[in-house]
């Protein structure tokens, strides 16, 4: 082994000596109980966006072929897009789990009112694990449904930039089976702006499940949406202005305050970011306010938090997020569904 | 090959992916937990791998065997979370682990003084003395220089040497 150009004979020695016994290294077997658990995870919809494996440099030829399958599939695709857009019935129209719960038609004009709130520390988000409930009740209170939502942060990298790799999975039990939401999103550490997100939510409507996924490149938003029982797919292809910065995807959303100090009186603005198939739910501007302080019990504790508002479309969302760190601990929508609401709560936590 | 038909989760596409699952699960399983050094979360990565398999299937390109691929693709993913803080205490130890064939008591020290070096070192020292990985690759995969890969090798040869000599 060389060593800023000293061989060292003993160490290479004794790594040759070892190579044998580090090979037989004792390793678990993989179990049954975890073959049932991921084909289980599989079949209600599961999904999880894998590294990129990035390919052994390229030969200038497959370049020169990329290069012509592009200009034929951009030759190809208006024409392809026109006959394909006859097999959707119906706009897909993103679900918002945190903030809102589907996202309100129609696109916002002009700029943003309240400051943009961009974060001070994205330092401040690190790994772990989250879990909400989402709880529907009906004008006398009944519960109409619950969904179970865990969000999850690991560190990653794409390309070279360390980012971080968020998965929110959203299971709801109906009469009809499993409701499946998972989005696994890739924001960049330094200013968590978006890399990459896929949404995936089984069933969808009639069919048996959606995906969406984007690319944030440049100032533009791209990708495609595929039905799960249909070939074929949607591009997307949005500009992202600036004057809406910054955009948040639905997973980042009760993560993000923890990276903006808050105190009384504080406002801001941020942008959610929707599926994007469609012209009307590209941008959903979100403005934020600080209205007071209270306590608040949730199931994983009693914490003291900042009283928000959060204005969201035309509707007014009342928020709690925890003093000590800005993690989102309740959140309550009136009239959603109509004459009841929609309540939001930490249910645990781990490593945050 | 198999090939797992991504998006539908079909009898057909679970069943594929069981198959694979049972041909390289127990391998990926070895790969992950060299790197993490706990069982739960090399089980974790093997979940996530399998779960998102039929998509990344899509982007496998054969200009290599299918098992080098799962290799790399595990290895990235174990990586990203050997470098989150998420990573649970280590237990190398676990009675159902399969019996070595080798020499036990050595084989024991050498695990619990892999397990004992830093993860950045371990993740080298696995990736290059086991997994046989070049510097130039491990240097891609870590996100560090092939110059920095070599040191952490040296680090970690020097390390294991230094905490076997005193058992």
């Amino acid at each position: 082994m060389i060593w800023f150009g000293k061989k060292d004979r003993a160490l290479e020695a004794f790594a040759e000596a070892i190579r044998p016994e580090l090979a037989g290294l004792r390793t678990p077997r993989a179990s049954s109980a975890l073959r049932e658990r991921m084909l289980a995870d599989r079949a209600t919809g599961a999904r999880v966006i894998l590294p990129v494996e990035r390919a052994a440099p390229l030969l200038a030829r497959r370049y020169l072929i990329a290069a012509v399958a592009v200009i034929v599939g951009l030759l190809v695709l208006p024409l392809y897009r026109a006959s394909r857009n006859d097999a959707w019935d119906g706009e897909p129209v993103s679900p918002l789990a945190l903030i809102g719960n589907v996202a309100h038609a129609g696109q916002p004009t002009g700029s943003l009112r309240l400051p943009a709130a961009f974060p001070i520390h994205p330092e401040r988000i690190h790994a772990g694990t989250i879990r909400y409930r989402r709880v529907f009740n009906d004008s006398t209170g009944r519960v109409e449904r619950t969904v179970e939502s865990v969000l999850s942060v690991t560190a990653d990298s794409s390309q070279g930039t360390p980012a971080w790799r968020l998965v929110k999975f959203d299971r709801e039990s109906s009469a009809s089976g499993p409701v499946v939401n998972a989005e696994t999103v890739l924001v960049r550490r330094s200013d968590l702006g978006l890399m990459t997100r896929m949404v995936h939510v089984r069933p969808y409507r009639r069919w048996k499940g959606i995906n969406i996924e984007q690319r944030a490149i440049g100032d533009s938003l791209v990708g495609r949406m595929t039905l799960d029982d249909i070939n074929g797919m949607r591009p997307i292809e949005r500009r992202l202005p600036s004057a809406y910065a910054p955009f948040l995807s639905d997973a980042l959303t009760p993560l993000y305050l923890t990276t903006i100090p808050l105190s009384a009186g504080w406002q801001g603005s941020v942008t959610l970011l929707g599926w994007a198939v469609v012209p009307k739910d590209v941008l959903h501007p979100v403005e934020l306010r600080v209205t007071g302080e209270e306590r608040v019990k949730v199931a994983a504790g009693t914490f003291d938090c900042w009283r928000m508002t959060v204005g969201y479309m035309g509707s007014v969302i009342e928020y709690w997020v925890r003093k000590s760190d800005g993690l989102a601990v309740r959140s309550i929508e009136r009239n959603n569904p109509p004459g009841g609401e929609r309540i939001v709560t930490l249910e645990s936590e781990r490593g945050m | 090959m198999l090939v797992v038909r991504g998006g539908e989760s079909g009898k057909g596409d679970l069943a594929a992916l069981g198959a694979l699952y049972d041909r390289h699960a127990s391998m990926l399983l070895a790969v992950a937990f060299r790197l993490l050094m706990s069982r739960a979360d090399a089980e974790d990565v093997v979940h996530d791998v399998f779960i998102g398999l039929p998509e990344a299937l899509r982007r496998y390109e054969e200009r290599g065997a299918l098992v080098g691929w799962l290799k790399r693709v595990t290895v990235r993913v174990a990586l990203s979370r050997l470098r989150s803080d998420d990573v649970r205490a280590t237990q190398v130890l676990d009675a159902s682990f399969p019996t070595p064939s080798r020499d036990v008591t050595a084989t024991i020290d050498l695990d619990a003084a892999v397990a004992s070096l830093a993860p950045s070192l371990r993740a080298v020292l696995v990736l290059k003395e086991i997994e046989g990985y070049s510097h130039a690759e491990i240097a891609d995969m870590v996100g560090i220089s092939v110059a920095a890969s070599k040191v952490r090798l040296h680090r970690a040869l020097r390390a294991l040497r230094g905490m076997l000599e005193e058992r």
